[in-house]
């Protein structure tokens, strides 16, 4: 059983801690970021699909 | 505390300067993560976002620049990071900002613990109840204990996971760890599994993804709010795969193949009385308690009918449980400088004793793992020893930490030593010693040691897997296989003849079946198993009474022996970290008998004619059931050398001659790795016939009259009594303490006192520990001892 006056804070950790948190903040954004190029790249290319499409069509 | 708000742009981002809390001294240093967090996150976000920030960024209240606020949100993924940058803030705040919660260091186990205060004590609770559902379906997830804070609070502390590392979505996807929970994840509403910015599960050193903060699991959100945690459906089954949310961009395609596989797993393991079980162990109770309880029995109906899955009947698994024994164990011995240790019943006929013993020695950096092989098949290991040119010479040695805290080690034998990335395994070298009688331990033949590098907590079957690759080395594979219904027949006439002195040859057929009616395995040493007969020792006692004792020649040796649960073997004691020696520890390695507990028969005709000496240790006579004990009648050091060995007695031959002519005092009796306490009927010490006088004259130094009866009383009732009555006379401590000290009986229970042991197999050491005035005395307490019972 812990008791609560056995324990020591670690600073050190704790900072560890934040920059792991931050780190995954960033690779999310990374995420983001991706997501939002890629989206761009499908609707970017979507234009000419419908042109050659319509070609055809005509 | 400062809460999560449904909005986040409402969070509380106030430091613990500013919020209510005295901080913690040790925080002065650093006095606020979130600032800290804040400069990150804004160095950060400038390097990801190169465009947006604007040149004149908001401030808090605070006074430091809020980093969310530098995000200008015009576009849809803007808006997604501000939001995702302040809830990391948020989180930052609630966990390490405005209350004392974050990473703690224990003081004397040195081990690590990510400490969370809730203000809430059901909130500590529920997380408590999903780590443990995780833990029980194999699932890494944070392993935590609850406790009570000095103020009163309940807090939940996590065990360090070492080396963790944040893992990206894709990693998470990926990961076999994340998948296979996902099932366990909707049984427990773990909407935040993943967490918002993929934070909550993390990679270890050991390559594993670590659920590490389940907080927001069954009845509450992550932010603390009430869910509704229904057991009619699992609508998560659902949500938790719509890539909409954070848990669903991972969880994305999973097939019903999968489920079905993770739902027949949750059934095998989770049941009603294993819910109940945690639920009570978490402290929940009233409504709380029965809304997780209705939630989790009616989900795990819920998967049995969606998934058509029943638990499965399976073959009994020795290796399940071994983590959760090894713990439990370390517990046990928690203040003895031991270990912890757990056995695993294995093999036909290679190992001896079909055991493994398993010690948790991760403060020295690895699980050991020992057994002795069978002769013959040591001969043969011997052989193959010789020809292996990876096979260097070293020693097999045991670690301790002596009686100043200083590392040491007790050498037992020459080894060869085969050593891979994360194994050392050990086979000791025969038998050098032209003194094939005392020389070079004994107790080490046959003996192979095996180390599984690690200082982490590995799961059975990853004990299991290294055992594997260590086996295959010595090419003993087939020995870490159960024992089949065959090779516990086997065993159970090997053990006989073995104690019995037999040639199995001799055996009839009704022989046969009668010690395979009669022998069962059954656990006589926590940890420990071996084959028992029960009822054998009756017959025992029917040839003549007797008594089983063992004499302690240090006092303090027996608040030891209290602790650690029983009389354990010096081998085992040393093993297991104890730095305690002994009578004669350094002799019975030599000689073999370092593997068992020393005790000695007194039968009726015994000649003796000696008071008690040293306080006697008295068993139950029914340890003479167990099959893994050997006799001789006069003092061999336990040897186990042959010209010794041969002339041991079998059980009846040793009754026989104590009926005949008695036994001499220095006979032998040598059980295998230790007695338990419970088989401990008592403490006899010499009986002194002046203690009652010495009172006397002690109550009467404080000057008023003494009642002839309160004399008696008082010695019956121990020194506690006697302290409070010569105090309430006005009599000096040192005189009392002096009379104390010069009483065999009340010294010993002074002691125990002392320590902090008021009782002994729910005796009260003041009857525990009773007197006697000669040995034969020993037989008339047993008898007594047991006519109570």
């Amino acid at each position: 059983m812990l008791r609560e006056s056995d324990l020591t804070a670690l600073p050190e950790k704790n900072e560890a801690e934040v920059d792991r948190l931050v780190q995954s903040l960033g690779n999310k954004i990374d995420e983001i970021q991706a997501s939002s190029k890629n989206e761009k790249e499908a609707s970017d290319s979507n234009p000419t699909n419908e042109l050659e499409q319509g070609e055809e069509n005509v | 505390m400062s809460e999560y708000a449904s909005d986040p742009s409402e969070t509380d981002f106030q430091a613990p300067e500013t919020g209510g809390v005295t901080p913690q001294p040790e925080l002065k240093k650093y006095p606020n993560w979130v600032e800290l967090a804040k400069q990150k996150i804004q160095e950060i976000l400038q390097s990801k976002l190169k465009q947006g920030a604007s040149a004149e960024p908001a401030t808090d209240q605070t006074g430091v620049e809020s980093p969310a606020d530098q995000v200008e949100a015009e576009t849809p993924q803007q808006e997604e990071i501000k939001a995702l940058t302040e809830a990391v803030l948020a989180k930052i705040s609630e966990q390490l900002g405005s209350n004392p919660g974050g990473w703690y260091e224990h003081q004397e186990t040195h081990e690590k613990y990510y400490v969370k205060y809730y203000d809430n004590p059901d909130r500590a609770r529920v997380e408590f109840v999903a780590n443990a559902v995780y833990a029980q379906l194999g699932i890494p997830a944070a392993k935590s204990e609850l406790f009570e804070t000095d103020d009163g609070r309940l807090a939940i502390a996590a065990k360090e996971i070492p080396g963790t590392e944040a893992a990206t979505g894709e990693q998470m996807r990926a990961s076999q760890d994340v998948r296979s929970g996902f099932l366990a994840d909707a049984f427990l509403a773990n909407w935040d599994v993943v967490g918002l910015v993929n934070d909550n599960i993390v990679q270890g050193s050991d390559g594993r993804m670590h659920r590490i903060d389940n907080g927001g699991s069954l009845i509450y959100r992550a932010q603390g709010g009430a869910k509704n945690y229904s057991g009619s459906e699992i609508p998560e089954l659902q949500t938790m795969l719509n890539p909409e949310y954070s848990a669903g961009k991972v969880f994305a395609g999973m097939t019903e193949e999968e489920l079905h596989d993770q739902a027949q797993n949750l059934v095998n393991r989770i049941d009603k009385a294993f819910i109940d079980q945690i639920i009570a162990q978490a402290g929940l109770s009233g409504e709380v308690a029965e809304q997780v309880r209705e939630g989790l029995k009616g989900r795990l109906q819920f998967i049995k009918e969606r998934f058509g899955v029943e638990k499965e009947e399976t073959e009994p698994n020795p290796w399940q449980g071994v983590v959760e024994r090894l713990r439990t164990d370390a517990e046990r011995v928690k203040g003895v400088e031991f270990r912890g240790h757990t056995d695993v019943t294995i093999d036909k006929d290679k190992i001896e004793g079909q055991r493994l013993d398993i010690i948790d020695a991760r403060d020295a950096g690895y699980y050991t793992v020992y057994f002795k092989l069978t002769q013959g098949q040591y001969d043969q290991m011997v052989q193959k020893m010789h020809g292996m040119s990876e096979a260097y010479g070293s020693r097999i040695a045991y670690p301790f930490k002596d009686n100043y805290g200083y590392d040491q080690q007790f050498d037992v034998t020459q080894a060869w030593t085969i050593e891979t990335e994360d194994l050392e395994i050990r086979i000791a070298m025969p038998n050098s010693s032209k003194d094939v009688d005392k020389g070079n331990g004994r107790a080490g033949l046959g003996l192979v040691e095996i180390k599984i590098k690690t200082t982490e907590e590995l799961t059975p079957e990853m004990i299991r897997e290294k055992l594997e690759k260590a086996f295959e080395k010595l090419e003993l594979q087939e020995a870490l296989t159960s024992p089949d219904d065959e090779a516990e027949r086997k065993f159970k006439i090997a053990r006989y003849c073995w104690q019995q002195k037999i040639d199995e040859a001799s055996l009839t057929p009704e022989d046969i079946a009668r010690i395979e009616a009669n022998l069962q395995r059954q656990e006589v040493f926590p940890g420990y198993s071996t084959m028992v007969e029960p009822g054998k020792s009756k017959e025992y006692a029917e040839i003549v009474p007797f008594a089983i004792q063992h004499g302690i020649y240090n006092e303090n040796a027996l608040i030891k022996i209290i602790r650690a649960g029983g009389l354990i073997a010096t081998q085992e004691r040393f093993r297991r970290g104890s730095a305690e020696t002994g009578m004669s520890s350094g002799t019975d390695m030599d000689t073999g008998g370092a593997d068992s507990v020393f005790t000695r028969i007194i039968t009726e005709n015994d000649s003796m004619s000696g008071g008690i000496g040293h306080p006697q240790i008295i068993f139950n006579p029914d340890i003479l059931d167990r099959t893994d004990w050997y006799s001789y009648e006069t003092d061999k050091y336990g040897s186990t050398a042959p010209s010794y060995f041969s002339s041991r007695l079998t059980p009846e031959e040793l009754l026989q001659r104590g009926k005949n002519h008695g036994l001499p005092e220095n006979n032998e009796q040598m059980f295998r790795y230790g007695i338990p306490l419970d088989k401990m009927l008592g403490v006899v010490v010499e009986g002194n016939t002046y203690v009652e006088d010495s009172l006397l004259y002690l109550l009467r130094s404080g000057g008023q009259d003494v009642d002839s009866q309160l004399v008696g009383r008082l010695i019956d009732q121990g020194p506690s009594a006697i302290k409070a009555e010569c105090q309430s006379r006005g009599i000096d401590d040192y005189m009392v303490g002096d009379f104390i000290t010069s009483d065999a009986r009340l010294r010993l229970i002074d002691k125990l006192n002392v320590a902090g042991i008021q009782e002994v197999n729910g005796i009260p050491v003041e009857e525990f520990i009773t007197t006697g005035q000669n040995r034969k005395d020993l037989i008339k307490l047993t008898q007594e001892r047991l006519g109570q019972e």
